[in-house]
């Protein structure tokens, strides 16, 4: 039966065939470890979960910002089939054409990843998005939160999350991923690394379309995220909103120190708006159109607004005086209505005859203080103005004006306390006495101060001689751990005693002076009014005080822009909040005034207008107005150096006129 | 049994492999659906796992009905069923389905059915009846033309509806006519045709001629050879300069797009976007999961790849990739080892045949398997080109299951009643 090859070739083959396999099998399954870890790398996701971003309280423990939920939206573009987008479109608010460009964009980055199409959703809005979920199958989301200002209010002080740019990813040494949130202004963005807490990660089992199948070994390799620190900050809620709500229509900045910390117990800049919508979903829209607002709410007034301080820096032109011994705090002087430069004169409003330091203050006389200052700087022990200035200088940047203060709010301005050698530049070394730069006497001229240098100074003279660098955060607290911030407790040379003189006079300019209007029932409240001369319109309403006197527990500062006098704007809104602040309630008889001051609108209030619209219309506003984007570029960087190129210009002027042709009023 | 009557216990070491494999099937097909939990509706027909339990059933009862067949009757309808099958395969031109590009489906409502699957069976009981006529020798003109003809009309047909793993299997029957006598310098020639064909496309033509004529020209020099291989060397190493150009040519042409892709991602050539996404794609992810399996493999029901559907058709065609996961290197050893097993043994039973019947069947029965083995694990571990063609008992589908069944239990009964053909 035998025939052909019994032996044929195919036994062969199979053998070796088996063989190629098996060897194949070898190289694959056992000598390259990274097929493992591809495959770990396929079905494995790595799903960032978010902590909770620190929560602030105020100094009596109410919660003034929070975390809620919200939530993206995610579309994979792989798996889109038929998308409904008009549905969608009426179920998120939306347009047609947002959609497209997001889809278009998707599909160029991420086609295979579910990507937010739709980022920040409200509760409500998902809610009603998720009953229809289903019809959607290339979609899903995700739960993220955003922050919640319980007071509506604070929205200088604590700042805005934005997403975070590849610069700030970079330098975060991984901690940050695109699409993230980080502080960027305000105390979310100096506390930012505390406050952000630590993310943790979650591993699940997805299948090839990325849907959930399961936790990775049942989630033993998941890692927990870790809270971020909360923090007790010095702000007083109430006293916060009420402020806000005083300066409402007025532009302008309180701050209010407690003295013996340097706490911040109120941090108002004006126009403030509704700090809730720089968060969610019109965030951006929102952001442009405060960005465009001509009234600047972005602009953070107590710490970047500069003001001339006005009188509410005679205060601290008679310590320095008292103490360099210039005149005896009794010293006799007949104001004749002004004082005499050359051939100009700084007017006062009136002649009298000041018998001491206490009463210059009280009458916020200007010609006392214009002969107080000539008389220190071209005093003889002094061998030029040069030293004389300086030495004036030295005192009066104790009081921290022309310098940071260390506030830990990120953008504080140093303002201007000109020096020596700023003079020297601009007239010549030599060229220049007291006269010359008569104005920065009573507060005007070159010396720029913030908000804060004002409110400061005047905690200062509560302190009788020391300041704490002022802080928002009292301390922070994880668990059982607890963090203050760094302190430092700043004193100057003056006597003791000269800050009771002086402060003696703060207290009659409230009960017998130009700030009777600012007089609380029941509370020593002693201050300051000045009027800034403003080269742009109208003058800045100007009040620093402190108070009660025996033991002060609040200084403050507020400034209203083109409000005319001190006593009009200024000095009733800081009485109402010491007030405020002091008795938790507004006197009765004082009512009025407290009405008067929640009335006056000095500027149309546009912002509100634009509020109190749907976020949809806004949304809808914005986009009407992208055009006029470029302008409003152009016009934010013009008034950021408007103040600088303004000062630089008069003071050019100045230089040609031999500085002889101002004219300066002061109350 | 009765061994007077000349029956013999069908044969159990074949028996037990077929077994094996057709249980780890059901197995294997269950674990790439699982998702985790059973739930209420574990025994619906709409899984595949139940669908493959019941063409196992099946395939068990045509098991038995064969063994209950006369080998007469057998041996009495190959002509027919060839001549069948034939027709099925024709029809499938015009009643056929397109599958990624491939026309082998009839769709019968119930089932999809494949009749290249049962052409394989068919020609093999073709070829072994025609090797089976008392006047065969196979020396002359018109016995190798005849036999070529059986095997050329399917594989044609097969060619021509673009199903090239068939097409390989039908090739495969080389090995038998070599069995009964066809020389072995057809294989050789068809390997070494394979491999300058590969090297022509990985190099430049000029660079293979100058390798072969400096190795023809030192073969010359040696005088290792006689004069008569000389002049058929030189004839080859012309052939073969001929051939190097037309390569690209033929390749470029002849070859669909996807299959220029399949051979491509083997070769390691640049790829086009489209093959990147699809082809290279899923090999890489079938070599993802077999590799990850490492030396013992996730455990039975523990892969990830090929339940999360990141390897495609894995029910099907990449079978073995959710074996390679989950089993392991060893598990994969093992399964390679038992298809080994089971064709040496069937190739140790077609010996034994008296009639060369039953020797040409079963020899094919082994080459048709062997080639679907080598072949579909091969592609899933990258070693060959992707081509769609069923790892035998193991892969999802009823045609193919069924077909093998037939096979092997029409060569067990062959086998079974050796003794009978007296001749
Ligand atoms: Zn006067």
């Amino acid at each position: 039966m035998l025939r052909g090859n019994e032996s044929g070739i195919l036994r062969k083959a199979i053998i070796v065939a088996a063989c190629m396999l098996i060897l194949k099998l070898f190289f694959i399954q056992v000598l390259s470890p990274n097929y493992k870890l591809k495959a770990r790398n396929n079905v494995i996701k790595k799903v960032t979960i978010y902590p909770s971003r620190g929560l602030i309280y105020d100094r009596k423990g109410k919660v003034m910002v929070y975390n809620d939920a919200v939530y993206d939206i995610l579309i994979q573009w792989n798996l889109i089939k038929d998308l409904d987008t008009l549905k969608l479109c009426s179920l998120l608010n939306t347009d047609m054409n947002y959609i497209r460009k997001r889809l278009d964009e998707i599909k160029r980055t991420t086609p295979n990843k579910p990507t937010p199409i739709f980022k920040l959703i409200d509760q409500q809005t998902f809610a009603r998005f998720q009953e229809h979920l289903f019809e959607f199958p290339a979609m899903s989301f995700q739960i993220r939160t955003v922050r919640k200002f319980a007071y509506k209010s604070g929205a200088a002080v604590f700042g805005y999350l934005s997403e975070v740019t590849q610069n700030t990813i970079d330098k975060s040494n991984g901690f940050y991923e695109p699409g993230d949130y980080v502080g960027t202004t305000g105390i979310e963005r100096f506390y930012d690394s505390l406050l952000r807490g630590t993310k943790g990660y979650s591993f699940q089992v997805v299948d090839v379309k990325n849907t959930y199948k399961g936790k990775y070994k049942d989630g033993s390799e998941d890692i927990a995220p870790i809270a971020g620190w909360d923090m007790v900050s010095g702000l007083d809620a109430e006293l916060q909103a009420y402020g806000e709500k005083l300066m409402e229509g007025k532009i302008g900045a309180i701050v209010a120190i407690e003295p013996s910390t340097g706490e911040i117990l109120a941090f108002v800049s004006s126009p403030s708006y509704d700090p809730n919508l720089l968060t969610g979903r019109y965030r951006r829209q929102n952001f442009n159109i405060l960005y465009r607002n001509a009234n600047h709410p972005l602009l953070n007034r107590p710490i970047q607004a500069m003001y001339p301080p006005g009188s509410t820096f005679k205060a601290a032109a008679a310590l320095a005086m008292l103490q360099e011994n210039i005149h005896e705090y009794n010293w006799q002087w007949f104001c004749p209505g002004g004082y005499r430069v050359g051939n100009h004169v700084v007017k006062c409003h009136g002649v009298h005859a000041i018998p001491d330091v206490q009463s210059a203050l009280q009458h916020s006389c200007n010609s006392y203080f214009c002969k107080v200052y000539n008389d220190f700087i071209m005093d003889s022990i002094f061998a030029s103005p040069a030293i004389g200035y300086q030495k004036w200088w030295d005192l009066m940047s104790e009081f921290g004006y022309g310098k940071k203060l260390g506030i830990d709010i990120n953008g504080e301005k140093r303002a201007n306390l000109p020096t020596v050698a700023y003079y020297n530049k601009a007239f010549g070394e030599g060229k220049w006495k007291a006269s010359t730069i008569i104005s920065n006497s009573i507060g005007q001229g070159e010396v720029l101060t913030t908000p804060l240098q004002i409110a400061n100074a005047m905690a200062i003279i509560a302190n009788k001689g020391f300041y704490i660098s002022p802080k928002v955060c009292q301390y922070l607290v994880k668990g059982k751990d607890y963090r203050k911030p760094k302190t430092e407790k700043h004193f100057t040379t003056i006597d003791t005693l000269y800050y009771r003189y002086v402060i003696d006079g703060l207290e009659k300019v409230v009960q017998s002076g130009t700030a009777r209007v600012a007089q609380i029932p029941g509370i020593n409240f002693c201050g300051k009014t000045g009027t800034a001369q403003n080269p742009h319109g109208k003058d800045h309403s100007i009040f620093a005080g402190f108070g009660p006197k025996e033991n002060p527990k609040i200084a403050i500062a507020v400034v209203v822009e083109n409000a005319g006098f001190g006593a009009s704007y200024a000095a009733p809104i800081a009485s109402l909040m010491v007030e405020k602040y002091l008795n938790d309630t507004i006197s009765k008889k004082r009512l009025y005034l407290q009405e008067r001051m929640f009335k006056v609108k000095l500027i149309p209030n546009e912002l509100e207008l634009e509020y109190q619209k749907t976020p949809q219309q806004l949304y809808l506003d914005s986009l009407a107005k992208v055009k006029a984007k470029k302008d409003s570029i152009k016009r934010v960087k013009y008034v950021q150096d408007s103040t600088k190129k303004s000062q630089e210009k008069a003071l050019e002027e100045k230089k040609k006129k031999d500085s002889t042709q101002l004219k300066t009023t002061q109350r | 049994m009765d061994n007077k009557r000349g029956y013999d216990p069908i044969d159990g070491t074949v028996l037990f492999c077929y077994l094996f494999l057709v249980i780890l099937g059901i197995m294997s097909v269950f674990a790439t659906e699982y998702n985790g939990s059973f739930s209420s509706s574990f025994f619906s027909l709409s899984h595949n796992y139940m669908r493959q339990f019941i063409f196992a059933i099946i395939s068990g009862l045509m098991f038995i009905t064969i063994l209950g067949f006369d080998r007469r009757i057998l041996q009495f309808i190959s002509y027919p069923m060839y001549a069948l099958v034939m027709l099925l395969l024709l029809s499938v031109f015009v009643f056929g389905e397109r599958t990624k590009g491939d026309q082998n489906w009839i769709n019968l409502g119930l089932f999809k059915l494949q009749p290249s699957e049962f052409a394989k069976f068919a020609t093999a009981m073709a070829l072994a009846k025609y090797f089976d006529t008392p006047s065969m020798r196979f020396v002359t003109r018109k016995e190798h033309l005849t036999a070529y003809a059986i095997i050329g009309l399917p594989l044609l047909m097969v060619a021509a509806q673009g199903d090239a793993g068939s097409c390989l299997v039908f090739a495969a029957f080389v090995f038998v006519l070599n069995r009964e006598g066809l020389s072995e310098l057809l294989i050789y020639l068809g390997l070494f045709i394979i491999t300058i064909s590969i090297l022509s496309l990985l190099i430049n033509p000029y660079i293979i001629i100058a390798i072969s004529l400096v190795l023809f020209g030192v073969l010359i020099y040696w005088n290792w050879l006689n004069k008569q291989l000389v002049k058929i060397l030189a004839i080859v190493m012309l052939g073969t300069c001929f051939y190097t150009f037309s390569v690209n040519y033929l390749f470029n042409n002849i070859l669909q797009k996807h299959q220029r892709d399949r051979i491509n991602v083997i070769l390691g050539k640049e790829l086009t976007k489209e093959a990147k996404r699809g082809i290279a794609y899923n090999l890489n992810q079938s070599k993802i999961a077999i590799g990850s399996g490492g030396i013992i493999g996730k455990g039975y029901l523990h892969g990830t790849q090929t339940r999360y559907n990141y390897v495609p058709e894995t029910s099907t065609d990449f079978i073995f990739s959710a074996i390679g996961e989950e089993w392991g290197f060893i598990g994969s050893v093992v399964l390679v080892m038992v298809y080994v097993i089971m064709l040496l043994r069937l190739l140790l039973l077609a010996e034994r045949q008296r009639s060369p019947y039953g020797r040409v069947y079963i020899y094919a029965v082994v080459a048709i398997i062997f080639m679907h083995v080598f072949i579909n694990i091969g592609m899933t571990i990258g070693l060959l080109p992707v081509i769609g063609i069923p790892l035998p008992f193991l892969s999802y589908g009823g045609s193919s299951l069924l077909s093998f069944t037939f096979m092997i239990a029409t060569a067990l009964k062959l086998d079974s009643e050796r003794r009978m053909t007296m001749r």
